[in-house]
């Protein structure tokens, strides 16, 4: 009875437990990661019965993709990251944020076939066709300068001391913002990712602008954990020690410069992975070489797989 | 097909709405403890709340960590006094506060001779001499720590008009239930402030000073 009184549905703040190294599953985690799975297989299974048995040959490319998203996520929101950086320390909260920002959210978006993104994107469509408020909601989250401007908002909101204290004491309050930060990252990919056509995208040279102005922002928020004399945040403050060594001020400064500097380094490697593309694409004389997958996966983001499929009229 | 179709969607349904309810579940303890920190009722000017009868320090004779004798209460006739009852397997209060006020002493104006912060052991059964000094100086240096036999420990509280401390698990790896505040003394020996545990490390640097001052009004 006591073990099932332990069992704590979402990570949040446990001011007052001590850490005990001893594996607690997050339930709601589990079922959150079993319904997206489910709602993808199922989705999958739909479609490829849509078009007559087969899956289309982009689909293992993408599911792979998003089971790697799912994999992720747990890993970074079950025990040991999710209490850890729920309740005691602010270093792995930082790092929760960072693999939900640069690993999770990434992957969930590319691993969502175009078509499955076109139906969700369909909820609530008029009957005439014309797009409902799903479309038009994301399609002006998704505009690069709003995606921004979310994103880092977000970044500011999420970090506040009296956001945190308040919010990740609580489980309900804990999942809110989790969801809310990897809500606003997969805003943030949309631009740079471009999953449809429909939903609009950057060119080349404004995403390295939008990847710079990225990594430039969260300077100052990280700056302040970096700089602080004293803990910004309670929770981790009267948390009890995980590393007795490690006092909060220094694991604030970690998290601060862990945000900062890795931060940076992936974003800027995002940037000059994608200088040398665009660069190589501008060389005069250069041919495009485009592989057979990326041929599928263009075909479905251009949904020109279906018509291509669909019977010859009369 | 259908009634299979609305059946996985219902279980769907259900598997969301347990996630949100399940969510709404509040962390006890957490709630707890910071309704008790916001609740408390502080002295205009400082951080901490006032001390019920202002009690003074029963006269007790301690062993300090070379094993010398200890008499707190005339040790404190030379500088204002921090005092906490606490151990050293304690695993979560006693570290935090022992740790902020080291990390508050690091960046205040108050230097170590002129306050003393004293560490008095529940568990003196576990807490030998050498087990104390090691405790303390893994905080601070300067920290004072003192063990006297249990009966008497549990006097010294009680008179202070705290509750005594009571071992609250079996086996040799118990845990003790102790005072969670630490206690303010004056040079006559008198508590003025206690400070509940969740006094931050800023709260304490902007009291440090006034307690070396003993800058009660």
């Amino acid at each position: 009875m006591n073990r099932l009184a332990e069992i704590a549905w979402w990570c949040s703040g446990t001011l007052g437990q001590p850490w005990r190294w001893e594996y607690r599953p997050l339930v709601g985690v589990w079922l959150l990661v079993a319904g997206l799975g489910l709602a993808y297989v199922r989705s999958l299974r739909r479609h490829a019965a849509e078009a007559g048995g087969e899956p289309a040959p982009a689909t293992r490319h993408y599911a792979r993709r998003f089971g790697a998203g799912l994999a992720l996520l747990i890993v970074s929101s079950d025990w040991p990251l999710g209490p850890l950086g729920a309740g005691y320390l602010a270093s792995v909260a930082a790092l929760r944020t960072l693999l939900l920002t640069f690993g999770v959210a990434p992957l969930l978006l590319l691993g969502t076939p175009p078509w499955m993104l076109r139906r969700l994107l369909r909820i609530g469509s008029r009957a005439d066709g014309r797009p409902g408020a799903v479309f038009t909601l994301v399609r002006l989250v998704t505009l690069p300068w709003v995606a921004f401007l979310v994103f880092n908002c977000m970044l500011v909101v999420t970090q506040l001391p009296p956001v945190v204290d308040t919010l990740k004491v609580t489980q309900l309050g804990s999942f809110v913002l989790d969801i809310a930060w990897l809500a606003a990252s997969i805003i943030m990919w949309v631009p740079l990712l471009r999953p449809l056509p429909e939903l609009g995208g950057l060119g080349d040279p404004m995403r390295l602008l939008y990847l710079f102005g990225l990594s430039i922002l969260p300077t100052v928020p990280a700056s302040f954990l970096t700089f602080s004399r004293f803990p910004l945040y309670r929770l981790y403050e009267l948390a009890p020690r995980v590393v007795p060594s490690l006092d909060a001020v220094v694991d604030q400064q970690i998290a601060g410069l862990g945000l900062k500097i890795v931060g940076g380094i992936i974003l800027w490697s995002v940037m000059t992975v994608l200088f040398f593309r665009w660069a190589a694409r501008e060389q005069p004389g250069a041919v495009p070489t485009v592989s057979w997958s990326q041929f599928e996966r263009d075909l479905e983001r251009y949904d020109l797989r279906h018509r291509r499929e669909q019977p010859p009229s009369p | 097909m259908g009634i299979r179709m609305a059946a996985f969607s219902r279980i769907q349904l259900l598997l969301v709405a347990l996630v949100v309810v399940a969510a709404c579940t509040p962390t006890t303890t957490t709630a707890t403890l910071h309704a008790a920190q916001d609740t408390a009722d502080r002295l205009p000017g400082w951080n901490g709340v006032a001390v019920d009868g202002a009690p003074r320090m029963p006269a007790q004779v301690f062993t300090d960590a070379d094993g010398r004798p200890y008499d707190l209460r005339a040790a404190m006739r030379e500088r204002p006094t921090l005092v906490y009852f606490g151990y050293t397997s304690c695993p979560d209060i006693c570290p935090v506060h022992l740790a902020n006020i080291a990390a508050a002493l690091d960046v205040s104006s108050v230097r170590d001779s002129q306050l003393n912060v004293v560490f008095v052991t529940v568990d003196p059964r576990r807490d030998t001499t050498e087990v104390l000094a090691d405790y303390v100086a893994s905080f601070d240096a300067s920290f004072t720590a003192l063990r006297a036999a249990q009966g008497d420990v549990d006097r010294v509280v009680t008179e202070l008009g705290l509750p005594a401390p009571v071992i609250e698990q079996g086996g040799d790896n118990y845990t003790v239930g102790h005072p969670s505040q630490v206690l303010a003394f004056d040079r006559d020996a008198t508590a003025r402030v206690a400070y509940p545990f969740g006094t931050r490390q800023s709260q304490w640097v902007e009291d440090l000073p006034k307690l070396v001052r003993e800058d009660w009004s």
